[in-house]
């Protein structure tokens, strides 16, 4: 799977142009999932193609522009204590990331095909599902 | 033939059969129903689901000077102010007065199970005999005189597998459905429910013993909008027909079979972990408790028809709706179950070890559930 990165924004780099700098600077394409960004700051999560000394060249320039960058490996937790394995999530998800363990009957999550679209989050009748933006 | 007496004496004495009914599939299939009949004593069966129709009754005891509550607020969850000064219900599907919403009376009885202390506010008349005109308070669950769960209708027998053939998402008590029927849900134990595996109520009736939330209740009296007159394959209803009124001591519950949930624009409701023991006392109980998922079927209705009574468009086995999707009309609809399957396994098992370890005997109905019951409707006059 693609390394996906959440780019957070603050009010004094909010307006950088990221697409533009990681393809005109250093031949970085980016994928952008979501972009949650306001005037004052906010977050964007995105996965890169390029070749990799490129990219860990641009990640290095965004963030001496003052742009924290976390790599995530994750985007959706799903909460043990909270899931009661019912499978409401299941058929709501377009890349089909939950299934049914078929012995124990318990829900798993794919993270390496998840998209963070968000669709799992309000089928959960537990609140036992949250994005991490 | 056997006698829930006899099959006591057994449990007594440790001797007892006592198999779950997603094993008993598989016994009855191998050595026949006359054979079942005579190897197994007990069946146990179990659901994990949604239940809105679920509430407890509290009584807090008298404070100091005394209130009649009449408008009473359980972190911030309105309960019934219309009992006798100090006693209330509160039900699963009621939701907070917060505008933020997602938390109702389902959670807090799944809060007060867990042992947290639950804020009280109420407010009440004052009167000659009860001078307290507001309370500002807390408790837990061990500070009350009484709770006790009284579902007044749990463990519906069968129910209707919801799709969506408008051009938009609705959110239901089915869960999320998608546009364009792009999905399914259903809301069954299936093989492992417990009035699927005795569908004309051999065994079952008022009082029979049961497991509850996680504690012991019991068959209080037939469930609201019981009936017994869906149509039927391989002995068993395709669409919701029967339903349990239940009751327990919340107190003996725990929080691993009762959870408050809440769906997403439209409300809250209550998960409550069922358990019913049934006495195989013949070749008929064993073979009815024998049924598989392949042979228990459902009917599936579009819910953007906004009318009462929605068209079948295609019937399922359970089979079927747990691989994960189905056929219509020449595409495929990915399913989703809303009842655990897990959880109800989890409750089959509890009840089976409570009875193997001599803590749980089975009991005689006193009284049996009607055989013949239709359901009315409301007219508006
Ligand atoms: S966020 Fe979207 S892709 Fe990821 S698990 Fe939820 S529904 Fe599936
Ligand atoms: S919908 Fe929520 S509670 Fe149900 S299986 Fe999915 S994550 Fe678990």
């Amino acid at each position: 799977m693609d390394v996906k990165y959440r780019l957070r924004f603050n009010e004094g780099n909010v307006h950088e142009s990221v697409a533009y700098i990681l393809v005109t600077k250093f031949d970085v394409v980016p994928n952008i999932l979501k972009a949650d960004v306001k005037e004052d700051g906010g977050v964007m999560i995105l996965s890169m193609g390029g070749d990799s000394d490129n990219i860990v060249r641009a990640i290095e320039h965004l963030k001496g522009l003052g742009i924290s960058i976390k790599t995530l490996d994750k985007y959706i937790d799903m909460d043990p204590e909270l899931c009661i394995d019912c499978g409401a999530c299941v058929s709501v998800c377009p890349t089909k990331s939950f299934k049914f363990n078929p012995e124990t009957w318990e829900i798993e999550l794919a993270m390496e095909t998840c998209v963070a679209c968000g669709a799992c989050l309000t089928a959960c009748p537990t609140h036992a599902l949250e994005i991490q933006l | 033939m056997k006698t829930v007496a006899g099959i006591n004496e057994k449990i007594k004495a440790g001797k007892a059969v006592v198999v779950t009914a997603e094993e008993m599939v598989d016994i009855v299939r191998s050595k026949g129903a006359e054979k079942a009949a005579e190897k197994v004593d007990v069946v146990t069966t179990g659901t994990f689901s949604a239940m809105c129709s679920s509430g407890a009754f509290l009584n807090f005891g008298h404070s100091d000077p005394p209130i009649r509550m009449t408008n009473i607020l359980i972190n911030d969850v309105q309960a019934y102010g219309g009992l006798a000064a100090v006693d209330t219900y509160i039900g699963a599907a009621q939701l907070t007065d917060k505008p933020d919403g997602g938390y109702g009376g389902g959670h807090v009885i799944e809060d007060l199970v867990a042992g947290k202390s639950v804020a009280l506010r109420a407010w009440g008349p004052g009167t000659d005999c009860y001078v307290r005109r507001s309370i500002d308070t807390r408790f837990t669950l061990d500070d009350i005189n009484e709770a006790y769960l009284y579902n007044p209708r749990n463990c519906y027998q069968n129910y209707s597998v919801a799709t969506n053939g408008s051009d938009r998402t609705l959110h239901t008590y089915m869960g999320k459905l998608l546009p364009r029927m792009r999905n399914a849900t259903f809301s069954s134990a299936g093989q492992l429910s417990p009035l699927l595996n005795d569908p004309h109520l051999a065994t079952i009736g008022v009082g029979t013993r049961i497991f509850l939330g996680g504690g012991v209740g019991y068959v209080a009296w037939n469930g609201t909008q019981f009936s017994t007159a869906a149509a039927e394959r391989n002995g068993v209803p395709v669409s919701g027909a029967r339903t349990l009124a239940l009751i327990g001591d919340l107190k003996g519950m725990s929080r691993d079979f009762l959870r408050g949930l809440d769906f997403h624009r439209y409300g809250t409701s209550l998960a409550v972990g069922v358990g019913i023991p049934i006495p195989v006392l013949d070749a008929g109980v064993a073979a009815r408790a024998g049924i598989s998922d392949g042979e228990i079927y459902a009917n599936m209705t579009d819910y953007s028809l906004t009318e009462r009574d929605k068209p079948t468009l295609a019937q399922y086995s359970y089979e079927e709706l747990r691989s994960g999707s189905v056929e219509y009309d020449g595409h495929t609809i990915r399913t989703s179950s809303m009842s655990s399957y897990k959880k109800a396994r989890d409750v089959a098992n509890t009840l089976k070890g409570w009875i193997e370890a001599k803590e749980f005997l089975l009991s005689e109905p006193v009284q049996p559930l009607p055989a013949e019951n239709r359901l009315g409707t409301l007219e508006v006059r």
